[in-house]
């Protein structure tokens, strides 16, 4: 049964809830409760693995595919066999044109600082030089009347050597005055 | 099983979905009520916010669980509590509740309140020792009974119901040594 008592602290019950929180609590709960991004290492790892072995199995895929064809290009060069191994003079004269050049243009290099503008219009000989050399060595690959584009080529060189010499021979180091004196050539 | 129309289940059901807006309005709704529970249990305002702080974190984190079986602030008291609890068990390994204490309901007198206020009242209670003050306030004030406040300590039915009237005669005692109200 209920005394007095408790009779009086049901019926107010309300009063005894007198004290206010910190206002400033709200704040820390929701920084702990913010939603985290959980990083799942398992499901990283395992996507990781998965892309590996995709890239693994296409590369072996590939590496089967390019080895039937890298068969077929080595049955073929057995049978007509081309290219630089077997044209010995085109490797020595190229070593032998390829040192030539870099040591003219060590020489003419002190030279052209004085001289932007010859420099420049060397270099662009220089790079209409590279294009033709480059086109000529695919020439090279096609195999297709060899004996000619080795000797355009070995003419590439020539014209690269005597351009050099021409500007060694014409251009004094003493000069102030740069002026070009690169001649045309037919290329 | 039918469940439990709660007037605030717009704003629970928003808080399940992680909306913050809905979360600050729940605590705004039951941080009052649920501070003053964790200041009874405490006795102390420093314990008692880092309890609340404790127990909305716990019941946002777990708020899926809440399936509207009872109200939310049933859930939430609940959750509240058993923090408060744990924390004691932890600050004092030998929190005891004398047990099978005989009922001293022929020698308890009764108590005329009148001209006490609840501000003497809630002074009175400071004074309890702990097993005391959490059998009284579970009783009175959050309105458990007896069974569910054995659970809730982990003590026997009738351990709580001593325990309880023990609280009760010795709160009488302090109050009328303090010159509130008289013994009838």
């Amino acid at each position: 049964m209920e005394n007095r008592f408790e009779e009086f602290v049901r019926n107010k019950r309300e009063e005894f809830d007198f004290r206010e929180p910190d206002p400033a609590l709200w704040k820390k709960i929701e920084t702990s409760i913010k939603p985290r991004r959980i990083i799942n290492w398992r499901i990283i790892v395992s996507r990781a693995a998965a892309v590996l072995i995709i890239f693994a199995a296409s590369y072996v895929v590939h590496e089967l595919i390019n080895s039937d064809s890298i068969n077929l290009a080595l049955k073929k060069q057995r049978q007509k066999p081309s290219k630089e191994l077997l044209i010995p003079e085109l490797q020595e004269a190229e070593m032998y044109y390829s040192g030539l050049i870099s040591q003219k243009l060590q020489e003419i290099e002190p030279i052209l600082l004085n001289c932007p503008g010859v420099e420049e219009e060397l270099k662009f000989e220089m790079s209409e030089l590279d294009s033709l050399y480059t086109d000529l060595k695919n020439d090279l690959k096609d195999n297709i009347a060899n004996q000619e584009v080795i000797e355009a080529i070995i003419e590439n060189y020539r014209l690269r050597i005597d351009i050099l010499e021409e500007l060694l021979s014409e251009l004094d180091p003493e000069d102030e005055i740069c002026i070009s004196k690169i001649n045309d050539y037919e290329l | 099983m039918p469940s439990f129309q709660d007037i605030h289940k717009d704003i629970i059901e928003l808080s399940k979905a992680r909306n913050s807006q809905a979360q600050f309005q729940l605590y705004q709704l039951y941080a009052k009520a649920m501070y003053n529970i964790c200041y009874r249990m405490m006795n102390n305002r420093e314990e008692a916010e880092d309890m609340l702080q404790e127990a909305f974190t716990e019941a946002f984190m777990k708020i899926d669980s809440f399936r509207f079986e009872s109200s939310f602030g049933a859930w939430l008291k609940r959750i509240t509590i058993n923090k408060c609890i744990n924390a004691l068990k932890k600050r004092k390994a030998d929190l005891v509740y004398t047990e099978n204490i005989p009922e001293h309901a022929s020698e308890e007198k009764d108590f005329d309140a009148s001209g006490v206020s609840t501000e003497q009242v809630v002074k009175a209670m400071e004074e309890l020792p702990e097993g005391y003050r959490l059998v009284f306030s579970l009783f009175l004030l959050e309105g458990y009974d007896h069974s569910e406040i054995g659970q809730i300590l982990g003590i026997s039915e009738s351990t709580s119901k001593s325990q309880y009237s023990r609280a009760r005669q010795k709160m009488q005692n302090i109050l009328i040594q303090k010159g509130y109200g008289k013994q009838i």
